[in-house]
């Protein structure tokens, strides 16, 4: 037998991340039994626990989605998971990088082999996608959490000219088919909302002194933050959005500059630095 | 040997008891800047951190001695360092003016693969050449002496030809690496491996430690888990006393977890040391008894994850 260090870690881990493997039952051939427990049984402890630290990690970091798909079954998805994609990074932050991903690419629908038309589109399908995006919205929450920040720059003010708006860093936006933060706050209070009928929100993710703050978008407001996020000017992004809405200019503009109008809010949300030092 | 400057080897403070940095304490901290002498805060947290908690890290050691631990160096791992990782340590460790940097002898995992546990290092003449070397190239890299840790273990390998003391004597003779001896990890492991956590004691190579860990396991009956979800036990504490009389003062931490108190009640069981050390105050130790009331899951990883949705604001 193998009897390097290396060999002895590849045994060992396996036993952990692929349970099922029979690395468990050959376990007497490196581990030691104690007068209690078998060598087996003492490998145990870590398979056991491998399972069920990383589950409560993954249920912290998706507590919305859990909620949803009840412990049992939201454990038995990030178990899989995690043996399709198991951590490569120090640090647990990026434990549920992929899983959005891997809801998708695994959903049991997503190989049928036919498009289904919309009358076929089920509950099932449904209820996937909302697991989907679910996910989504909040690894979105959770990695802004910790991401780079306004801080240490001057937020915006109301003095603050147009042209020196800058979005700043820590603002992420998301389109959804369900009300997914009316679930999410739902959750929050202890309560046990049902599955909410499908109806397309804009969401806005802000994070402000290190605390995030989430907004309901109007569809022009989503086109507009998304222009300025792609490099336009917030003169050049009004123009676009009345464009690409069909509605009037002055309309887009006075809604902009308007007392306590998007304007006022957005700049007291935290959402733009003012770029002249 | 490699030569490290010895002025890294002089004696360290007793830096007196402090409190592992939880999330959850983060408020109270910078709202009551309580009185503790130090506290300890784990690398992987902070070293990456854009957002809050390397502002807090950044503001509490301003005020107060700051260590750092971390749990996925993965000393003993076969794998190849990871060189970024310890980029960005020695960055955090600068940049707060760390105490001393922190890890575990132990591996976390292999071919890239991070298990986020403290896995179990066989005690041989292989292990011991290849994680002195690593040790070295960490000290190197750090540029100061490294703090590993006597982990938890459930296994014991049969190819083992060392003890554990003997392993982290030699380890850090040959290093000159210094050790954080976690009493309730020696107390663990010992109930798990059928030894005498005195002897084990005795063996120790006390000189080399410059830190202890307390904390809180769970009694299954055939086996203890380390869970840092409950008080300390008195078995515990009488051990704490013991290496308190071999030692004469060392600087004392509590890690608590799982089921975390509220900071005034981890502060007040961290403070049981000084009574506990002096005498004042007796430990009354059952043997075998279980108390299995604790999830019964070795630490707890989720106190690691910020709890985002507690602390959002609503529209
Ligand atoms: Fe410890």
């Amino acid at each position: 037998m193998d009897n390097t260090l290396s060999s002895l870690q590849r045994q060992m881990q396996q036993a952990l991340i692929s349970p099922g493997c029979d690395t468990g039952k050959q376990a007497e051939s490196f581990i030691r039994p104690t007068s209690r427990l078998s060598a087996e049984a003492c490998l145990s402890i870590y398979q056991r626990s491998y399972c069920s630290r990383l589950q409560s990690c993954m249920r912290e970091q998706f507590p919305a989605l859990c909620h949803a798909l009840g412990a049992s079954v939201f454990n038995d998805f990030s178990m899989d998971y995690l043996s399709r994609h198991p951590s490569t990074c120090y640090t647990l932050y990026e434990l549920g990088r992929l899983f959005p991903d891997y809801l998708k690419a695994t959903r049991p629908d997503s190989n049928s082999g036919q498009e289904s038309s919309e009358q076929e589109y089920s509950e099932q399908e449904i209820w996937i996608d909302f697991m989907v995006q679910m996910a989504s919205f909040e690894r979105k929450m959770f990695a802004l959490f910790d991401a780079p920040g306004h801080e240490g720059q001057r937020l915006a003010t109301n003095d603050t000219d147009d042209k020196h708006l800058c979005l700043q860093p820590a603002v992420r936006l998301g389109r959804y088919d369900f009300p997914l933060m009316d679930y999410y706050l739902a959750v929050r209070h202890g309560a046990s909302p049902d599955l909410p009928p499908m109806k397309i929100t804009h969401v806005l993710l802000v994070r402000k002194e290190y605390r995030i703050h989430i907004l309901t978008l109007t569809p022009a407001h989503a086109t507009f933050l998304a222009a300025v996020r792609n490099g336009l000017s917030v003169t050049d992004a009004l123009a676009y959005t009345a464009d690409q809405l069909k509605i009037p200019h002055s309309g887009v503009l006075q809604s902009w500059h308007a007392s306590k109008g998007v304007r006022e809010v957005w700049l007291s949300a935290g959402l733009f630095i003012d770029t002249q030092q | 040997m490699d030569t490290l400057d010895q002025s890294l080897l002089s004696p360290v403070p007793d830096l007196g008891l402090g409190l592992g940095l939880r999330n959850c304490h983060f408020e109270h901290i910078l709202t009551h800047w309580p009185e503790v002498d130090w506290f300890e805060a784990i690398s992987e947290n902070f070293m990456d951190s854009g957002g809050r908690p390397g502002y807090v890290i950044r503001a509490i050691a301003e005020r107060y001695p700051v260590a750092l631990h971390g749990v996925s160096m993965s000393i003993g791992s076969t794998d190849p360092l990871d060189v970024d990782y310890l980029r960005k340590l020695k960055r955090l460790a600068d940049d707060i003016g760390a105490i001393w940097v922190s890890d575990h002898v132990c591996w976390s995992g292999i071919n890239g693969v991070y298990t986020h546990d403290l896995l179990p290092l066989p005690f041989t003449e292989e292990a011991l050449n290849h994680v002195i070397s690593r040790v070295r190239q960490v000290q190197d890299c750090l540029d100061r002496p490294l703090v590993l840790e006597n982990p938890s273990s459930y296994v014991q390998f049969t190819q083992s030809t060392l003890s554990e003391p003997e392993f982290l004597r030699q380890l850090s003779d040959a290093t000159g690496c210094r050790l954080l001896l976690d009493v309730n990890n020696v107390y663990v492991t010992c109930f798990n491996h059928d030894l005498d956590p005195i002897a084990y004691l005795q063996d120790f190579p006390m000189d080399a430690v410059v830190q202890i860990h307390l904390a809180g396991h769970t009694h299954c009956g055939t086996h203890i888990i380390d869970t840092h979800d409950q008080p300390v036990s008195d078995a515990v504490w009488a051990l704490y006393r013991r290496v308190w009389q071999q030692t004469g003062g060392i600087s004392t931490l509590l890690e608590w977890d799982g089921n975390i108190p509220d900071f005034d009640r981890c502060l007040t069981e961290v403070n049981k040391a000084r009574r506990y050390r002096s005498g004042t105050m007796e430990p009354h130790i059952e043997t075998g008894s279980a108390n299995q009331q604790g999830s019964g899951v070795p630490t707890p990883l989720d106190f690691l994850i910020p709890d985002i949705m507690a602390t959002m604001d609503e529209e």
